[in-house]
Order: C-alpha cells, then structure tokens, then sequence
C-alpha cells in the first residue's frame, strides 16, 4: 500500500444530488482510486431536483464509454429513446420547420464546402431542400433510424445519435453506480457552511442534524441558487436575459402520443418556446417563455392546450436568469449544473455541460500547490463553451422574419453580441461560416439553423462556377440517392426502441456500444 | 454592401527576399482557382533572389498542401533534395553542457487514459532520479540518435506508428518547382517587377493583389535583428548521426541552426548586431554566406479600400524552420473562400485581419520558443532577452504546463502540441505535479513499466536499417 503524496487532496465533497451531483459523484468515483480519493455526496430527499435534460448530445454516450457503462443496461434503465436531432417548428416564419441533425450536409467539392454549392443551385431551382443531402435529416423525416457505422469512408458513418432519457432516473442509476465504486451518501440539508480564516476556502458543510462534513475540495451541484459558490464565496453571475430574454419555464408530463420520434421538438409559441421529448414510457414537455410577455397562468394554457397526450404530471415550475456564475471555479470550490449558470434546454446542452465540466475537472484536478492556476484555466475554458452556446441559441431568436408578436419582434430586433453579429453578417454577405476548435456547435449545426430559418448567403464562394457545378450536380445527385436507399433499409425508429427495451427476437440489428467520439456529428 | 466586381485576375508581388513566398502563394493561388476563369500572375523582382533558408523543415502541414499541388514526396526527393527528420537537437541552452533531443512525435504512451509525461513526471519526482528523460521514450529521438530510420507504420499496435517525420527540402530547388506549377497551372505569365510598373491592365477592381514582400511597418522588435546563412558544398561530408536531427546551438550572442539535405549542410547563426559588432562568418568550409537582416514584423493585412492582401515575409518567417510556409499555408486557405468579399464590405477583410492576428502570435510564440526557454544570463544579450522578449500566451501555456503537466487550450494554438512539449522537456522544463490519475499505478510498477518501455524503444531503434 502506498501513500498519496501530501500536496494531494483527499476528501472531496458534492452538494447536492440531481443529475450533476450524481454524474460527478460516478465520474470521480469511477476515475479517481478509491486508495487516495474519498468522495462524499450530502444531498437531501427533502429538496426536489430540477431534472434537467431530458434530451441529450450524443457527447453522452462518450461520459458512459469514459466510465465504462452498458448502453443496453443504461438505455433500460433510463427508459431512453433514441435522438438523431432536433425538429425546431415556427423559428424562421410561422409554418417553418427543419431538423438540426447530429451529422453533416454532403462534403466539400473541390474545396469548396457544399453549402456554397447548393445555394448557388437553388437559385435555380427553388424546389433544392437541403435537408435532402443529410442522411440523419432525412431519416428523421421518415421516423427511421440504425446505428452509424464505423468505417469513414460509409456515407453511414457520417453522423451520430444521443438519447432522450429519463433525468431521474439516469441519477437514480448513477447513484447506485456511484456507490458501489464507493461513494458515501449522507442524506441532509445545509444548515451553514465554514470558511478557512486563512484563505477563505471552504472547510466543511454543517447538516441540519449537526453532522459535519469536512473537505478539501468541493463541488457545487445545489441548483441554480449556487449554496457554495454563490451563497458563500460570493462568485457573482453575468446575466444575459438582455440576450436570452426568457426566464420562466413549466414542465410536465403527458401520457406518448404513439410512435416514438427519434428527434426532439422544440416548437415556437408566442412569448418563447414548448419541448416535446419522446422517452420511452412518456413524453417530457415544457414551455420556456418570457414573463415580460406572458404570465403563468396563460403561459400554462397553452403548454396544456398543445400537449401530444394526456397530462400524467403536476405542472413544475422553475424561474431563472440566463446567464453565467463569473468565476465557476473559486478556491476549492466547482459549481457544476445549474449552479455554474443557466442556458435554456432549446439546444439540449445542460447535461453536455455537465459532462465538459466534469471532464475539464478530471482533467484539472488539482493538488493543494496549483489550485489557483487550475481554476484560472477552468474558468476561461467554461467561459468560452458558454459564450459559444449563447452565441448559438441567440441565433435561433434572431435568425427570424417573425413580428407578430412583441415577443419575437424584440428577438428580431435585438442588439447581439459582436461576437455573434460578425458571425451573422459573415455567413449572410458570402457564406463564411467560422469554425473553432473549441466549442461545441460548428459548421453543420450553424449551416442547419442559418438555412432552417431562411438566412441566405449572397454570393457564393468565387470557385463555384459551371464548371464545378458541373462536379456539383453529379455529387449531389448520387449523395440523394444514397441517401434515399440508406434510409429506406432502415429499421423504423419504433422497431429500435422496441428492440432495446422489450428483448424481442427480429431482424433488426443493434450495434450497441461503439467507440463513441466527443463530438457532435459523429467526427472529429 | 455595395456591387460587386467579378475577380478576374489574382496577382501576387514578391520581392528580392521572397522569392519562395511567392511562388509558394502563386502555387497555392493557381491550384486554389484551377477551376475557374481567374488568372493567377506573379510579379517577381529582377534581382537574384536572396532565399532566408538554405533548407527548409516541413511537416504534415505544409507537407500535405505541397502534395495538393502535384509535389509528392517523391517529387521532393528526386527534385529538391528533400530528406526526412525525425528530431531538433539542443545543444548549449541550459549550460554548456546541455544536449537533448526533442522529437517530433508525442512522447511515450498514455497509460489509463493519462497522459504519459504526468507518469513521467512522477516517477521524477518521486525517486528523485532525473535520469528519467522524456527523449528516451520517443523512437523518433532514439531513431535520430543512433541514426536509422524506417517508414512509419499505420498500424496502432506496432510501435513503428509512433514514429513521425518531417522532410527537410532545399528552398531554392522548392522554390523552382513552386514557380513550374505555379506557371501551369496559373493561366498566366510570370511578370517581372519593371513589366508591372508599366503595366496598367492590373489595376481596378477585378483584380487582387497579394503582396508578398516583406513588411515596412515593425509592430514588434526582435531580439535578434540579423543572421547569417552559410552553404556547404555539395560534396561536403555532412557528420552521419545528425543526418536525422535539426540541431539548434546556442551561442553567447544568440544561436547557431543546422539542417541537413542530401549531401549539403545550411547552416544559419542568428545575432543581435547591438551586441555584435564585427563581421562574423562560421567555421569550416563554406560555398556561400551571406548576411540578412531580419525583416520588421508584423501579421499580415488585408487592405480593403486597395483590394490588397498583404502576406508579410517578416522575421518569424525567417526565423521559423520551416520559413513561415506553415502559416503561409493556414492563410492562404481562410483567404480563398473569402474572396467573394473582395468588392464588397470590409466584412471579410475584418475577419481576415483578426485571424491573421491570432495566428500569427502562435507562430512567433513557436519561432521564438527556444530563445523564450533559455536560462543563461551568463552574456549581455542572454541578460537582455529576458527584458525583451514579449510572448504572453507562450508565458501562460508553458508557466501553466509546469505546475500541471497539462496544455491550456488556447483557440490560436493547434490541437496537438506534441513537438512543444517535447521541447519543453528537452529543456528541463517538466510539470511540478502530475495528474491525480496517475497514482493509480504504485511507483515500483511504474517503474517497471517505463523500464521496459525504454527497452523496447531502444531495441526498436537498433534493429531498424541505420539511414543512408
């Protein structure tokens, strides 16, 4: 037996047991040996958890891989479906629908990316969708779904698939995982929490019930009122509701309207937007929206009114500002989850960050000695992820022809982020789209929402010619063949779903457990 | 917005000292628009052509955009002299003493999903032997110490797929090939610096110019502000061992680099003339020498109202081994899809100039690197460089790097900075503390493992055919 060295931390406490506590209890848990790492969860049955992401980013089969977990065991035991996209409705124009894929459109054609290809295309030929050159598009159109490839060179390889799941259940069953790696649970709430004298650090949590818990490092997964990051270290937040105007959110549950969707919804009303996840044994729904615009009470008519089946839950109603903890990492302390910040579910990216956090910590771990240089680094790198996915969801108010209500004109109105506006004005005057090595949504996602809700470049790339369209034409005539043919061999969606959770015998494959990549489309 | 002015033709202007960036953007150029109607014309100097490198490093990058034009590695071989390299040489930085390797592959293998310096760093710290040498767990440094080479393999289970080369090329044979391809596929004429004057057929909006001359307005001083270049004769034998390696040496006034091509040796010493005062010229017999003062530096600029596109060929392109052609290359491929923008708003000029920015302090950080990492302060211009020397992001990564063993990810930078830490390592620069993750492995296994991993290295090395 051997001694971890005396610079390392040892005790490492989690606040707080919804899905971010439990997915870093796992994590740490799984990653870090039991010899050197004690790793303690103080969670009470008394506070509700938010239960966010229901519907995930294929990133999430990387986390499971990471910590060596069964997709088969885990897709039973969170009651999950698959999730090939999004179906945004209403964004661009009332009566506008498109599917933001997790996969690409064709591929470059003598060095000119597609896009540029295809507008110069449909000008012609207004009837050019280009959902058609993306196989997860049009899969999804089709309620069809199978298993990517491996091989790269296989047009089916060229995207990736995440899950809708049940939030609850997947911390239930992160909760078992964790403590039979050996994480201790201590059931409680918060009464007060001390502060090192010497340098302000957290030195333990004292339980209602008089408990200590003691620690060197902690971790904040208590929700969005931040008990340790904000309430005690006093991080502050950086609010972007001047962006992200809605700050109100009702979910509930409802009876499953009949096949399973193997994409999301996320439906554009009059002060915000409704989600419709497709789980397994139910459907997951909610309204995001705009206080300003609208109050609870007709904010909750229309959730009620557009629900795909029968409601089976109580309404939940959550309140929050859109916005950023401005040092998610201070002394030794990490907020993770809501307690970092709060960016609305339109793009499913909550347990994602979740995941980015937790990794970046594995990855940052720090010993007594670089505590503060880690957190430095930590926070500019959480920074940035949040900035790119606010920049994204931006898009989708803005990105839009709608005024019929005071709520969207505003989003179409509104002053951006230059960030986003050079962005914008890039893609719109030639069809640049600027991609970044860190970040989460690139070239495929943006061209997805630019082309979903109507922004057109005005000039294409100065190498399209008739020439290379010539090149174009024949690529993109075989690319909507192929296309075509693969999805017609797949399995329905509804023939996956039930070959993953009923065990019956058919001839529908599953390739379960594939080298998943962290990465959106299924590509580095 | 205002209307827009088809692009008809591309010119590209080098001068005396930017023969090769010249013909490299016009190479790049004409493949870039082979398939359309624009006419790509370089507009050279009448003056012979005075070349920074005598050779040049290349790796992948620039490796790949070259094979796109049609310059395969055999093409190289047989037409430029070229030669592979495994590793850059240190000699002197750290103390007179001081050589090390640093290869271009990533050093050792991760264990458990950790990277293998943070066991390497622990095995250091905690037996306190610092025998334990990053260079001994790369087959790229042991390959070029003992002097063998093979090609690497695809295959992730063989231990030859940890191998990465890099080709070393004369510049002034690249430089012909860049002009032969360019000419062919151009659809233009080479034009030369007097035609041009006269000519007025360029002007206007359908056209642009891609300067590539060497910048007049310093945004930054150099340390080192001149360098000599020196060529061996043809026949000259060339030491056998350093056939593979880079060498780079360390003088009490600034440095010395070694390349070798087939059957020739370029050797470039770097200087301040503000401490340097007499005519310098390097030992052993020389063809060639000449001596080159350091252009001004500067990120390159794209001017809007001119329809001009500066591509500087400043000091770091001079400095960098592989003279600036891996930066040439990364903007010369942001700039084609930009071009629709040319005769519209400043939009994709704005967008030019801001990466340009960023990219540009990556390759200076990397050109000055090894002067940035060198702890003499036993001369007045070692003494003075610690004043002198501006690299923020390079400061953070590495000051960052030391207490963690871990890169912070800076947008600007690449992804993989295996040829950064591996330099880091060969000067004594290795993380304090390592990942948590690697306490896994009890220290007496670990030893064990690394031991036989140094073994399997070295025995890989020795059975491999020496390079000829």
């Amino acid at each position: 037996m051997f001694k971890a060295p005396e610079h390392q931390l040892k005790n490492i406490v989690i606040l707080g047991g919804g899905t971010a506590g439990w997915m870093t209890a796992a994590a740490l848990s799984k990653l870090l040996s039991p010899e050197f790492f004690s790793i303690t969860l103080v969670e009470s049955d008394a506070i509700g958890t938010v239960g966010v992401g229901e519907a995930t980013l294929p990133h999430l089969r990387f986390f499971n891989q990471r910590l060596g977990i069964d997709e088969s065991e885990f897709i039973k035991a969170t009651n999950a479906t698959i999730k090939a996209g999004i179906e945004f409705s209403n964004w661009g124009n009332i009566g506008d629908t498109y599917i933001h894929p997790f996969g690409d459109y064709g591929k470059p054609i003598k060095n000119v990316a597609f896009h540029h290809y295809f507008f110069a295309r449909k000008k012609y030929n207004n009837q050019l969708k280009l959902d058609d050159y993306s196989l997860p598009v049009v899969a999804c159109k089709n309620s069809k779904f199978n298993f990517p490839t491996s091989d790269p060179g296989l047009l089916t390889s060229s995207y990736s698939y995440a899950y809708h799941i049940d939030a609850g259940l997947y911390a239930q069953y992160l909760r078992t995982f964790s403590e039979q790696k050996g994480t201790t649970r201590i059931e409680g709430k918060v009464n007060s929490v001390s502060l090192r004298k010497s340098d302000g650090s957290i030195s333990g949590l004292k339980l209602d019930d008089g408990t200590i818990v003691n620690g060197d490092f902690f971790v904040d997964c208590s929700g969005f009122k931040g008990r340790l990051i904000e309430q005690s270290l006093k991080a502050g937040y950086e609010d972007w509701s001047h962006w992200l105007p809605c700050d109100r959110a009702i979910a509930v549950q409802s009876e499953h309207n009949g096949r399973p969707l193997p994409y999301t919804k996320a439906i554009a009303r009059d002060a915000g937007w409704q989600w419709q996840i497709p789980l397994k044994h139910r459907m997951g729904n909610g309204y995001v929206y705009a206080s300003q615009y609208i109050n609870e009470e007709n904010a909750l008519k229309t959730l009620l009114a557009n629900l795909p089946g029968n409601q089976t839950s109580e309404p939940n109603y959550l309140k929050f500002v859109t916005g950023k903890r401005k040092s998610s990492w201070l002394k030794n302390c990490v907020a993770i989850g809501l307690s970092s910040g709060f960016l609305e579910p339109l793009e499913s990216t909550s347990i994602y960050l979740i995941q980015a956090a937790i990794m970046k910590l594995v990855e940052l771990l720090p010993q007594r000695e670089n505590m503060a240089v880690k957190s430095t680094e930590y926070n500019r790198y959480f920074s940035n992820e949040m900035d790119k996915i606010r920049d994204f969801l931006i898009l989708h108010y803005h990105a839009t022809s709608r005024e019929d209500t005071p709520f969207w004109t505003l989003c179409k109105h509104l002053k951006i982020p230059p960030s986003l506006e050079e962005k914008m004005e890039l893609y719109k005057e030639i069809g640049v789209i600027e991609d970044y090595q860190y970040g989460l949504f690139l070239t495929p996602s943006w061209l997805a929402v630019y082309n979903g809700q109507g922004v057109i470049p005005s000039y294409s790339d100065i190498r399209v010619n008739e020439t290379t369209l010539a090149h174009a034409d024949t690529y993109m005539l075989t690319l909507f063949t192929d296309i075509q043919q693969a999805v017609a061999r797949m399995p329905t969606n509804e023939q996956i779903v039930s070959r993953l959770h009923d065990n019956i015998t058919c001839n529908v494959k599953l390739q379960l457990n594939q080298a998943a990549q962290f990465s959106l489309y299924g590509r580095k | 917005m205002t209307d827009t002015v088809a692009i008809k033709k591309v010119k590209v202007i080098s001068g005396k000292h930017s023969a090769l960036a010249g013909w490299y953007t016009a190479a790049m150029a004409a493949y870039a628009l082979k398939d359309t109607e624009i006419a790509v014309f370089h507009v050279a100097s009448d003056e012979e052509p005075v070349f920074s490198h005598g050779s040049l490093a290349l790796q992948a990058d620039v490796l790949l955009a070259l094979q796109n034009l049609g310059l395969t590695e055999s093409a190289l071989v047989n037409h430029a002299r070229a030669m592979p390299f495994l590793a850059n040489k240190y000699m002197g930085w750290q103390g007179k003493k001081h050589v090390a390797f640093a290869g271009l592959a990533k050093t050792g293998v991760p264990l458990g999903g950790v990277n293998f310096v943070h066991y390497l760093a622990r095995l250091r710290n905690e037996t306190n032997n610092l025998n334990w040498r990053a260079e001994l767990f790369s087959l790229n440094t042991i390959c070029a110490l003992v002097g063998t080479f093979a090609m690497p393999s695809g295959d992730p289970r063989s231990i030859l797929s940890s191998l990465e080369y890099g080709l070393r090329v004369d510049a002034k044979l690249l430089c012909n090939l860049l002009k032969q391809v360019a000419l062919e596929l151009g659809k233009g004429s080479e034009l030369h610096a007097d035609a041009f004057d006269t000519e007025d057929q360029f002007s206007g909006r359908e056209t642009i110019t891609l300067d590539c001359r060497v910048s007049k307005e310093p945004t930054c001083k150099m340390l080192l502000d001149t360098f000599l270049i020196e060529t061996s004769g043809l026949k000259e034998s060339v030491p056998r061992v350093n056939n593979l390696s880079n060498e780079y040496e360390c003088t009490d006034d600034g440095y010395v680099e070694r390349q070798y091509v087939s059957g020739r040796q370029y050797v470039r010493k770097f200087f301040s003339r503000r401490f340097t005062k007499e005519n310098k010229s390097l030992s052993g017999p020389f063809n060639e020498c000449s001596e080159i003062l350091l252009a001004p530096n500067t990120h390159d600029v794209w001017q809007h109202s001119l329809n001009t596109i500066y591509l500087f060929e400043t000091g770091v392109h001079q400095l960098l081994d592989n003279g600036g052609l891996g930066y040439r290359t990364q903007q010369l491929n942001t700039l084609w899809p930009l071009l629709s923008g040319v005769n519209s708003s400043t939009l994709a000029a704005n967008f030019f100039n801001r990466k340009s920015a960023e990219r540009y302090r990556y390759w200076y950080d990397l050109a000055l690197l090894p002067v940035f990492l060198c702890d003499r302060k036993d001369s007045e211009f070692w003494q003075l460089k610690a004043k002198l020397i501006e690299a923020e992001d390079l400061e953070y990564a590495i000051s960052f790097y030391q207490r963690t063993g871990v890169f912070p990810q800076l947008e600007h930078y690449p992804a993989d900075l295996g040829l950064i830490e591996n330099t880091l390592l060969a000067f004594d620069k290795y993380p304090n503390a390592s990942d948590p993750l690697s306490l896994a492995v009890e220290i007496g296994d670990l030893e064990r493992k690394l031991t036989m991993l140094k073994q399997q290295i070295e025995q890989t090395a020795m059975q491999l055919p020496q390079f000829k």
